[in-house]
């Protein structure tokens, strides 16, 4: 029944729906327990921009987002950190302005609109060799990086201050976060488009939280799930002719559900700190 | 004698504004090596950020902050002697860690970015963790402690590094009387052992006996003294106007702060 899997199209996508699931997990535990949702909603939106301008330019659209998305990461952070704004109005400020720019841009090419949709709302058959390659490369030093600093990255997610004032540097490591953030973001840009990545970063990672108390399982389950709703949801989508993205994030909001109602801490997606 | 010749903490002169508004008035305060100096005042007098200050997490708009006699902004490696207990509440208590985890991070800071905990480094936080009483606990997770067990476990993690200079802000809040108590003698320990204690509170039922000196701050310092000055009694009911007054039952005096009845 899954005889589309012999075609290389759909190896390819297969490959990159692995990638891109584990890739959008791992860095989507630190988003949950930091409470970075919104900006990496941001980011998401951001690359639209980024894609726009390598559109515009004659380039490959994967590198001007990286970029792109990358200066934007740094911008919310530095207008948060500074305190000039709380973090969620820097997110707003930079959310809509770069889309408004990605918009702007892509009106100047003109009759230019067969790829907008796919970067919009993903289009992972359509991922090519070296679409493949560039999110493998990707991929090994995000993983390299979360290895190398495992403690160190749960240090600052947990308690930022404290690490500071031991002298591990937060602000650097929050930077680095969020220039991963913002590389897993354009990595999935094609397996399930820009307006559905922040749901598979932060849902795979809210659905392990439900059932686990350890870091460490809670990585190895979000892990579980992002993977398992890429490839499950490509053979879905392939099988019944529906939308791939879709099918992906949707498959991974059931888990999240399911994984709520089973919860042995009936815990919520985000945990409210106790008061006092 | 209040300053000591070996000093450990030198604040200058040091004003921090917020939004325009002096939080910190030109505050100049030493504590020597081996003191344990209490800083109290009412909500907002600016005893957090004062010791933000101190531990390098706000910077001065004014003035001058050394630690063990380095400006506080190039301490560096040194900031592994300093020992930290945050307040409670700006740490996600769900957060999925595990006691013994928890109490490890206290030596993230030495080890260095990238490099493993080492053997020795867990028998250190498992030794911070008998010292507070609650080594049968280790792998248990942070959400399912009480709030007295998560707050010895802070302390242990401050104390995992062996620190010269521990600073506590705020550690009794929202803890029972037992804890507390058990945090006084503990802290008591500490001293004998001639670790430098900072400890900021907001109600003044310290318990005094082991104090060396007290900080009375309101945005600027009102007074630094022994808490058996005449001139410290004044400060505290000056500040709080209220009655401030001992109470000397067995061997723990108390400062204890009562309201005015017409106040």
């Amino acid at each position: 029944m899954l005889e589309s899997f012999a075609f290389a199209y759909m190896q390819r996508a297969t490959v990159a729906g692995v990638l891109v699931g584990a890739l959008c997990a791992i860095i989507g535990v630190y988003v949950v327990l930091k409470g970075l949702a919104f900006i990496g909603a941001g980011i998401a939106h951001a690359s639209f921009g980024g894609v726009a301008i390598g559109v515009l330019l004659g380039i490959n659209p994967i590198w001007s987002a990286i970029v792109f998305c990358i200066l934007t990461a740094w911008g919310i952070g530095l207008t948060s950190r500074r305190s000039y704004v709380k973090e969620d109005t820097a997110v707003g400020v930079f959310f809509a302005s770069t889309m408004a720019l990605g918009i702007l841009l892509i009106g100047l090419k003109q009759g230019y609109q067969v790829d907008l949709f796919s970067y919009l709302f993903g289009s992972i058959l359509a991922v090519t060799t070296q679409d493949v390659w560039t999110t493998v490369v990707i991929t090994c030093v995000v993983l390299t990086t979360v290895l190398v600093l495992y403690k160190d990255l749960l240090f600052i997610t947990f308690d930022s201050e404290m690490a500071e004032v031991t002298g591990v540097p937060a602000g650097r490591l929050y930077f680095l976060l969020i220039t991963m953030m913002a590389l897993t973001v354009v990595m999935s840009i094609k397996v399930v488009g820009i307006v559905l990545v922040s749901a598979l970063i932060v849902t795979p990672a809210a659905a392990a939280y439900q059932l686990t108390e350890k870091f460490r399982n809670l990585m190895i389950l979000a892990v579980a799930f992002g993977v398992g709703s890429c490839v499950v949801g490509l053979m879905l989508s392939d099988l019944l002719g529906i939308a791939s993205g879709a099918t992906i994030v949707l498959l991974s909001t059931v888990i999240f559900f399911l994984c709520a109602a089973i919860s042995p801490q009936r815990r919520r997606s985000r945990p409210v700190t106790e008061e006092k | 004698m209040i300053n000591g010749n070996d000093p450990l903490i030198e604040i200058e002169n040091v004003t921090i504004l917020h939004n325009g508004l002096k939080v910190l008035d030109s505050v100049s305060l030493t504590v020597s090596r081996g003191e344990f100096t209490a800083i109290v005042g009412p909500n907002g007098s600016g005893k957090s950020t004062l010791v933000k200050a101190v531990l390098g997490l706000i910077k001065p708009d004014c003035g001058k902050i050394r630690v063990f006699g380095v400006p506080v902004d190039q301490l560096h490696g040194q900031r592994s002697r300093i020992g930290y207990v945050p307040q409670i509440f700006n740490i996600d208590l769900n957060f999925p860690i595990s006691v013994l985890e928890t109490v490890l991070m206290g030596t993230y800071g030495r080890i260095g970015v990238g490099k493993r905990p080492k053997t020795e480094d867990k028998a250190a936080a498992m030794a911070a963790l008998e010292k507070v009483g609650i080594a049968d606990l280790k792998d248990r997770p942070l959400a399912r402690l009480s709030g007295g067990q998560r707050q010895r476990v802070f302390i242990a993690r401050a104390l995992a590094d062996q620190p010269e200079l521990l600073v506590l802000d705020e550690p009794t809040t929202g803890v029972d009387m037992t804890t507390t108590g058990n945090l006084y003698s503990l802290l008591r320990e500490l001293k004998n052992d001639g670790v430098t204690i900072v400890l900021v509170s907001h109600d003044v039922g310290v318990v005094a006996s082991y104090i060396d000196t007290i900080a009375c701050l309101n945005v600027s310092l009102v007074a630094h003294c022994r808490p058996d000055e005449e001139v410290c009694s004044r400060a505290l009911t000056d500040m709080y106007g209220s009655h401030a007054a001992y109470f000397h039952h067995s061997d723990t005096p108390h400062i204890v702060v009562e309201e005015h009845p017409d106040a």
